[in-house]
């Protein structure tokens, strides 16, 4: 196999390139669809690119269904959620590794335990809990039971336990209570961190269904991936409604990931490993 | 022996020489205290009622009215024909997506990994859709398989074949999954292998070049077996997550499980079970049983591992 | 402000760092703990910042017992090796920082730490952060910030070790410029015996957690009680001989005899170790008083640093250093008669390692 070879590169080019079409055409057919008419949809052979963008299917999601609603919801979960996972994973990951106390790295290492045990299974229990507590269709079910994150816990404390001991001893002398030393010192050095958690955990959020399906019930309380399903009865056979829906659903992340590409890529590779 | 506190990184845990008063458990406790309270309601409860509700037999989650304790609802499960159907479908399904996406990915990987120009549109593109919401890719999908406007039996009559009823047929809508299945795994196997890659230091295949080895043969006898303990993790992690599958099926078939319940997975027996028919104690032995199966199938592999990576 | 320390004992597990020491570091002064490493210098500093507790015994500063009380309790400044900036700050923020925590407003805190920049020289660095700094940089910032509450105890942890050869010699006198002008009551901890001699207004020498010997630099250098006080000070190190006390010389075992009045009250026979420091030998010529009691010695070396010039003698099978204050320059090869001087020779039991007489 010649690969140094010019016909070695461009063959390679050529395997990736066709790969990556492959890849990206749900997404690009996704786009185009959305911004044809129904006629276009069901066109055959398909058409490739769309004679005018049209933005009326948008419009139909925005409006008529309570898709607005829904992004709203799926915004205000994402934004309770990070907020409070960062939180909690700061002051526990905290705990882990700068406080002392007997028993600490066991008890961890008992936690990472439990991060094999998969959601499904719990999510069974969760539910009657959810139940029980009567918090189906709140904020309050959608985000509190997964803000204790054991990876994330676990990438923030590394982070934390290659901090030098002569930074706390410093920041001690120099007054600061381990509270203090916590938020003033270790918080804004451990920000690539805290940024790897913080887009993980957004686009968890974001993406997350099955959780939100099982606690919701009122349309109005439904994130935008259950919206999405509800919506599917709703649009029947209009395709190019759907695809919308499903655009905004996805947009987000999309441009997320063009922006902050390099950090989600390190940030999964970090996760992944641990997983 | 003196400490060079000033030098060391490593704290110790407790340093035997202090001593363990009551105030040594209440700062930490404070610190602890969200997540004690989260992981106690939402992780440590569930794994132990889970556990035990699925021995109780007719139990009445709403009641909380249970009239026995026995592997009752086990027998259930494995006379259930729906619960092996399952259980077979959820194997075919990581049977099939596993072996292929890890080949695949590794194949990209390498390709990916031999630094060309375009980087970050390649990557744009092979990883995007792991960033995306897999219910609503899969509603895309699901419309590219359409019979008679779907972009896939489109290619397929370009080239000559006939169209295909992926939606409607039961054995092509396993296919259809699969095929989905596939393409969804790949970006973040395809990280993982890469990170992976950069591992492997460069000397090894300079040292391989002079040794006049070919690409081939770099690729697998050297690439490869320095690969392997990603290639286990992959396997490990890709198994246990098939095994989970439920989105991709509620997104192409519409929360339906397939045509005639052709793709009537495990976790969709789970929640149909608990959600729909209010089987709790059934929802929780399945969902053991599935726990249990992966598990052992990844204490096999790493068994496997261990002997293969040592060589 | 005074530091105490009563019966102060330190044990890690089985293995005590620190036995027993009671000792005083006086108000406004200079005192360095000196010793090898392992020797416990650290370990006593950090039980003085409090970053250690004590196993038992009490630390006083002053009238007040801080034995039980937590480093941010202690009202001291600490300087560490590697300076532990906080790296996201910029230099005035970390002076400030202790400023900060004791809620001085932020107008306030600038101007209090300009005023240290100023005395540690770094005031055009002031709004830079620590990766922009060199070494010698990060260590003023260091101090600055140790000083910036006026703590009543400043403390260094080996603060130059970090540093090339010819800023070593800039910052400590810079160190002691700083803590003359101040005044304040400074800790030093160095296994550097020259920096140690020429900042301290008084030297602890320690060895595996004991106190070997303490007091003026001079002291130690003039009278150091035992052989290891009298090796660890003094460059070029002092002339260690091995010999035995016979008739009114001390002779070796490949029959090298030397003879000193310090000699005088030693037994017959006893086992000794000559320590003579490299400026106690003098060439005798032929008709000088005491060359009948001479040492035979033959030039194998010679060292010039622009300023002395040092020999390295071989007498009988040993090597020994020797610096002459006579103007004559010897070379290799030469055969000298060499005789020891009154000062600069110590005898120590050859068991016990302790001064006799």
């Amino acid at each position: 196999m010649k690969e140094n070879g010019k016909t070695g590169k461009v063959l390679i080019y050529a395997a990736l390139i066709i790969g990556a079409v492959m890849m990206v055409v749900p997404f690009y057919w996704m786009i185009i669809t959305a911004f044809k008419t129904p006629e276009q949809v069901a066109q055959m052979p398909p058409i490739w690119w769309p004679t005018s963008f049209l933005t009326e299917n948008f419009e139909y999601v925005l409006s008529s269904g309570e898709f607005a609603r829904y992004i709203i919801n799926s915004i205000i979960v994402a934004v309770i959620s990070v907020s409070l996972t960062v939180l909690v994973t700061i002051l526990t990951a905290f705990a882990f590794s700068r406080l002392k106390f007997p028993g600490r790295d066991i008890i961890f290492s008992l936690f990472l335990g439990f991060m094999m045990v998969p959601f499904e299974l719990l999510a069974i229990t969760n539910y009657v809990t959810i139940v029980r507590l009567e918090w189906i269709d709140t904020y309050r079910a959608l985000t509190l039971p997964y803000i204790a994150n054991v990876l994330y816990i676990y990438i923030l404390r590394n982070f934390f336990l290659g901090i030098p001991d002569s930074l706390y001893w410093a920041a001690r002398i120099d007054g600061a209570s381990n509270f203090k030393y916590l938020w003033r010192i270790m918080v804004p050095i451990s920000k690539p961190a805290i940024i790897t958690i913080v887009l993980l955990n957004g686009i968890d959020s974001w993406n997350s269904f099955l959780w939100p399906m099982l606690v919701t019930n009122e349309p109005e309380m439904r994130t935008v991936t259950v919206g999405l399903t509800s919506f599917v009865q709703a649009a029947g056979v209009r395709y190019e409604r759907l695809m919308a829906a499903a655009f905004i659903v996805v947009i987000p992340m999309m441009i997320l990931f063009a922006f902050a590409r390099k950090y989600i890529i390190t940030a999964v590779a970090r996760g992944g490993i641990k997983g | 022996m003196s400490m060079t506190l000033t030098q060391g990184k490593r704290l110790a845990k407790t340093r035997s020489d202090e001593r363990i008063t009551a105030r040594t458990f209440i700062e930490p406790l404070i610190y602890l205290l969200p997540f004690i309270v989260v992981v106690s309601v939402f992780m440590v409860y569930p794994i132990i009622t889970v556990f035990l509700n699925s021995f109780l037999e007719d139990y009445n989650y709403l009641a909380n009215t249970y009239s026995g304790f026995g592997l009752g609802n086990y027998s259930a499960l494995f006379s259930d024909k729906e619960f092996v159907g399952a259980l077979q479908n959820t194997f075919i399904y990581v049977g099939c997506v596993v072996p292929i996406s890890t080949v695949l990915s590794l194949a990209i990987a390498i390709l990916l990994n031999k630094k060309l120009r375009g980087t970050s549109i390649f990557q744009f593109a092979y990883f995007l859709p792991m960033v995306t919401a897999t219910i609503a890719v899969g509603i895309v999908w699901k419309w590219m398989y359409h019979y008679d406007y779907g972009l896939i039996n489109y290619f397929i009559q370009v080239l000559g074949g006939e169209p295909v009823h992926w939606m409607e047929d039961p054995i092509m809508a396993k296919a259809a999954l699969i095929i989905y299945g596939i393409w969804g795994k790949l970006p973040f196997t395809v990280i993982l292998f890469l990170s992976g890659l950069q591992t492997i230091d460069e000397q090894y295949y300079t040292a391989a070049k002079v040794d006049g080895a070919g690409s081939k043969k770099i690729l697998f006898r050297i690439t490869i077996p320095l690969l392997s303990p990603t290639i286990a993790l992959v396997l490990i992690i890709n198994i246990i997550n098939t095994s989970k599958v439920f989105n991709e099926v509620f997104a192409l078939f519409n929360g339906k499980p397939g045509p005639g319940y052709s793709l009537y997975t495990v976790v969709y027996y789970i929640y149909e079970n608990f959600y729909h028919e209010m089987n709790v104690s059934i929802a929780c032995a399945a969902a053991l049983v599935l726990f249990a199966i992966v598990f052992l199938m990844t204490l096999l592999q790493t068994a496997v591992q261990k002997r293969w990576v040592s060589r | 402000m005074n530091i105490k320390l009563e019966n102060v004992k330190k044990q890690f597990g089985d293995t005590v760092a620190i036995d027993d020491i009671s000792l005083e570091f006086h108000d406004g002064k200079l005192t360095t703990l000196l010793g090898p490493s392992g020797c416990g210098k650290s370990t006593m500093l950090n039980l003085i910042s409090g970053i250690l507790p004590v196993t038992s015994g009490k630390i006083y500063f002053g009238d007040r017992d801080v034995t039980s009380l937590s480093p941010d309790k202690r009202n001291i400044g600490l300087v560490f090796q590697n300076y532990a900036l906080y790296p996201h700050m910029k230099v005035w923020e970390n002076i400030a920082f202790p400023l900060e925590i004791k809620k001085v407003p932020k107008n306030e805190r600038k101007e209090r730490a300009y005023e240290f920049a100023k005395l540690l020289r770094i005031e055009e660095y002031f709004e830079r952060k620590p990766s922009q700094l060199s070494g010698g940089q990060q260590q003023r910032v260091a101090i600055a910030r140790a000083l910036a509450k006026e703590p009543e105890i400043l403390l260094l942890d080996e603060p130059l070790s970090n540093l090339d050869a010819r800023l070593r010699l800039e910052m400590r006198e810079e160190i002691r410029r700083i803590q003359l002008e101040t005044g304040i009551t400074t800790v030093f901890v160095t296994h550097d015996q020259e920096e140690a001699m020429s900042i301290s207004d008084h030297i602890v020498l320690m060895k595996k957690g004991e106190i070997q010997q303490h007091g003026l630099p001079q002291e130690l250098y003039d009278e150091p009680c035992n052989v290891f006080v009298a090796d660890f000070l003094g460059n070029p190190p002092i002339n260690l001989i091995t010999a035995v006390k016979s008739g009114n010389k001390a002779v070796t075992e490949d029959g090298v005899s030397f003879f000193s009045e310090g000699l005088n009250n030693v037994s017959d026979g006893r086992k000794l170790i000559l320590g003579i420091r490299s400026e106690a030998f003098e060439v005798l010529k032929k008709d000088e008083p005491g060359y009948i009691n001479s040492t035979p010695a033959e030039v194998k070396a010679v060292f010039m640093n622009g300023k002395d010039v040092l020999y390295s003698l071989s007498v009988g099978s040993m090597e020994i250093r020797a610096g002459f204050s006579n103007n004559e320059i010897y070379r290799q090869g030469d055969k000298l008669k060499i005789a020891l001087k009154k000062k600069g020779v110590h005898v120590y039991d050859f068991d016990t390692g302790e001064k006799i007489g």
